[in-house]
């Protein structure tokens, strides 16, 4: 599966927002209102702003990428690009930065994988968990310890590769917290499993029906902005 | 004294420097009596193996000079060979019961061409 290039086409931002659905009863006598999730958690939203083609190289790639996602029928692993918000391993004092950034292609604005070309940050599940659990115990072996507010991958069989945030730490012995997560685990987890803070992606698909043709100004210049959405297809 | 000091070698090279260690005043530290430990790791803090060490040794102890070396192809396994790898050092000062931390920092480890 192909790997859009976060890194080559470089957003001005990323965000990442929770598309689904809740619902509310209404407002008790009480003025108490209860609100529920119908949708098991949600499915990411991945949105790339201000993405500068100021090259002809970058002009054609996005053309070419305008193509392969079809409108939304192609699905390709979307990288996330949290760099900063990492569990940085610590470097002459200082939270570090990682090696150079690799693609495995000849094309490198598309490439089946892309990662540091050393691992930077290494981290593995400890206990095994279960398809929908909101909970996950991750030992840190290499890097800073969780904080709450990291983004991370992890390589599902079937499902494939599905990116989760750690919410709250709610033990933490040494390097190993138990942490809340969103979204609910796609697929079960076996222990030992890789958990990769360095560049997490996610499956997905261009939301439906976007338009993302670039407007190429005096025939140099245009600024895109693209949304993801995590695919179950 | 616990200096940032990004360092940098090719794979197909050596690092061969030597460092001389002078006080605020400009005056030489005396390092007689003085042993060196300096590895490299993935990050600071990593419980992993060393990937290599320098070898430091003293040239002239009482004009604080020392002798910083380390061979490239000692880190042959280091996965990136055609990448620049960024790695982490730091250099310990042992004298006469102390550990003092002298220089930290980056270790990048770089593609040769020759």
């Amino acid at each position: 599966m192909l790997t859009f290039p976060t890194h080559l086409f470089n957003p001005a931002r990323i965000t990442m927002r929770t598309a689904g659905s809740t619902i509310s009863g209404g407002e008790s006598l009480a003025g108490e209102t209860d609100t529920i999730r119908t949708d098991g958690g949600g499915a990411w939203l991945i949105y790339m702003m201000g993405i500068e083609l100021v090259t002809p190289d970058l002009i054609r790639a996005w053309r070419a990428w305008e193509d392969l996602l079809d409108g939304g029928v192609t699905k390709v692993l979307v990288p996330v690009a949290d760099v900063r918000q990492a569990p940085r391993p610590i470097v002459g004092g200082a939270p570090g930065r990682p090696s150079a950034l690799a693609s495995d292609s000849e094309d490198p604005y598309f490439p089946e994988a892309v990662g540091f070309a050393t691992p930077w940050i290494v981290a593995t599940v400890v206990d095994a968990a279960a398809l929908r659990a909101t909970q996950l115990v991750i030992n840190v072996a290499r890097g800073a310890r969780l904080k709450g507010g990291e983004v991370f991958a992890l390589d599902h069989s079937t499902v494939g590769r599905r990116v989760y945030r750690v919410g709250r730490v709610l033990a933490r012995d040494g390097q190993t917290a138990t942490v809340t997560i969103r979204k609910p685990l796609r697929e079960a987890v076996t222990a030992g499993a890789p958990v990769d803070f360095d560049w997490p992606s996610t499956v997905a698909t261009l939301v439906p029906e976007s338009d993302i043709a670039p407007d190429i100004g005096y025939g140099r210049h245009a600024t895109v902005d693209i949304v993801f959405r995590e695919s179950f297809k | 004294m616990n200096g940032y000091l990004p360092l940098g070698i090719q794979r197909n090279s050596h690092y061969w420097r030597q460092w001389r260690f002078v006080d605020s005043t400009g005056e030489p530290i005396d390092l007689t009596g003085a042993t060196f430990e300096m590895d490299v790791k993935h990050s600071a803090g990593d419980p992993g193996v060393v990937l290599t060490s320098f070898d430091v040794a003293l040239v002239d102890a009482a004009d604080g000079r020392i002798n910083v070396y380390l061979d490239g192809s000692t880190l042959a396994a280091v996965p990136g060979e055609q990448d620049s790898v960024t790695l982490a050092y730091d250099c310990i000062a042992v004298q006469s019961g102390y550990r003092l931390l002298v220089a930290r920092g980056p270790l990048t480890l770089l593609p040769g061409v020759s």
